[in-house]
């Protein structure tokens, strides 16, 4: 049950997308709300940090100056992300966690009854709200930490000679180059799937710290299901956006192809939101209940019910 | 899902609970369903909980994962149906719980006392009569002897646990009370808390 084939993952897909379907009122409402509440938190925590931050540097143009003086910063130095990530991102990443983390609780009432509700959603907010943040800062810095430490060590040891290897000129432009590119990719497809059951292991009631050493623990010990079910997933996502991102190159960019586009590009973005999404919530937390039931071969205890009436009277 | 079985979790023949914080937890009249009415007696799902329950899935999951943190629920197993859940199978870690009458009235304050003072009147349906200034040593004297019980009750007296796990749920809850009595019978502390109770019952009893 724990290993992976074709067949598995195909099961745990078409189980995903069938229980997406199936609650898609309740998750477009719980998305919609979630969001809402997200971004409601995003501007408290904007004013929070950046109504002091500017009384601090001494108002509005004081501002400006800086964020102009990380520009010049980051062409001789190329630290802008990791001054722009570390100082402001951090906090304006944790509510979008805390609301993705949140989906998850709903598709883990989903996957173990079968039934939610919409407002479920707030209370996994609400309730978990400390531990989604945490969890979804440990999964930005585990994911991007290292690009940001490599990128900004290289730039250090070797200066700004660096970016000439690592961007390569295309046309009138620049781009990663295709080394740098690929190795970009691995690490991101093997770093996230590692990742994959950290929400659905803080859903479970473990702490940030456990649930990413149990994420960790399952995408090495079963390996063909995590990466299998992850891959599969963004797969699926990647087909549904497939048309958008190839439509440009065959359609060419005249008016039939853009309102082609555009009818498809509607309804796939509500597809891709509210039931993809969903989904792939549903899948990580079923495998993730698959894979954490160490006790699947027991044979259940005896019921207290089986055997007869007492004898003996209670104390 | 089958294969080698694995030794099953030990269940608790009864436990007493003396953590103010678990009492607290186990004071909201949802969670105490769930434990002492279902979960003592089987395992069930969280479906399952709902449905008896009358509560949405995402209520009795909150419950359950309170309950699991303090130890009180542990995952029995977990199974797949045919329709792709993955159903977890909760079970309470013993077949019986007791509050520790101390703690519960340092958890509850009034409440605990109040409903001391409430089954010391409650006695007068059995012609038992307490007057209103003698309901405090009442309490005391039962206290006293509640607290004795549940300690000696609690501690483990099974020579033969895997003997005791085969045993049918009826025979293992009879030899389990028989147990306890002989238990409580050989302690001379309680033999004199249960006669100090029970002279203080005969000396209110009505028509004696």
């Amino acid at each position: 049950m724990k290993n992976a084939s074709f067949r598995t993952i195909l099961e745990d897909l078409k189980i995903s997308y069938k229980f997406a379907t199936k609650n898609v009122i309740s998750y477009i409402l719980a998305i919609i709300g979630v969001f809402i509440a997200a971004g409601i938190l995003l501007v408290v925590v904007a004013a929070i940090v950046f109504v002091p931050f500017l009384f601090a540097i001494g108002g509005f143009e004081a501002f400006i100056i800086l964020f102009d003086s990380f520009g010049a910063w980051s062409a001789t130095e190329g630290v802008t992300i990791v001054a722009g990530i570390f100082l402001f991102a951090l906090p304006f990443i944790a509510p979008i966690f805390v609301a993705i983390g949140a989906l998850f609780g709903v598709s883990r009432e989903i996957v173990e009854s079968e039934g939610t509700t919409a407002e479920g959603v707030f209370v996994w907010f609400k309730r978990k709200f400390f531990s989604l943040a945490g969890g979804g800062i440990v999964l930005f810095l585990f994911i991007m930490g290292p690009i940001i430490l490599i990128s900004f060590g290289a730039v250090l040891l070797f200066g700004d000679q660096v970016l000439n290897i690592a961007f390569i000129g295309i046309g009138s432009g620049e781009t990663l180059s295709p080394l740098l590119s690929a190795l970009l990719m691995i690490w991101i497809t093997i770093s996230s799937g590692l990742m994959t059951m950290l929400f659905p292991a803080i859903i479970d009631g473990h702490p940030v710290i456990e649930a990413t050493k149990r994420s960790i623990r399952m995408g090495i010990d079963y390996f063909d299901r995590v990466f299998g079910v992850w891959l599969a997933n963004v797969g699926v996502i990647l087909l549904l956006l497939a048309p958008v991102m190839v439509g440009p190159f065959t359609l060419g960019i005249g008016m039939p192809g853009l309102i082609a586009m555009g009818i498809y590009a509607i309804p796939m973005a509500l597809i891709l939101v509210f039931v993809a999404l969903p989904a792939v919530s549903i899948c990580l937390t079923r495998v993730y209940m698959i894979l954490s039931a160490d006790n699947d071969d027991l044979s259940p205890q005896e019921s207290e019910d089986e055997g007869g009436p007492n004898f003996i009277g209670g104390l | 899902m089958s294969g080698s079985k694995k030794r099953k979790r030990r269940i608790k023949d009864m436990e007493v609970i003396e953590d103010k914080k678990v009492i607290k937890l186990l004071m909201e009249p949802t969670r105490a369903k769930i434990v002492f009415d279902y979960i003592v007696k089987d395992s069930m799902t969280v479906k399952q909980l709902s449905e008896v329950t009358g509560k949405n899935p995402g209520t009795i999951l909150h419950h359950i994962q309170k309950l699991k943190e303090v130890g009180i629920v542990f995952e029995e197993r977990t199974e797949q149906t045919q329709t792709g859940i993955v159903q977890r199978y909760y079970r309470a870690s013993a077949r019986e719980y007791r509050m520790g009458i101390s703690e519960m009235v340092q958890a509850t304050g009034d409440d605990a006392t109040k409903r001391l003072k409430s089954i010391i009147k409650s006695l007068s349906v059995y012609g038992i009569d307490v007057p209103e200034n003698q309901i405090g040593e009442a309490v005391e004297l039962l206290t006293a002897l509640i607290s004795r019980e549940n300690e000696l009750s609690s501690s483990n007296l099974i020579m033969d646990e895997e003997g005791h796990d085969k045993l049918t749920s009826s025979v293992r809850g009879d030899v389990s009370r028989i147990m306890r009595r002989f238990a409580l019978e050989e302690d001379s502390q309680y033999r004199d808390l249960r006669k100090n109770w029970h002279a203080f019952l005969w000396s209110h009893r009505q028509g004696v």
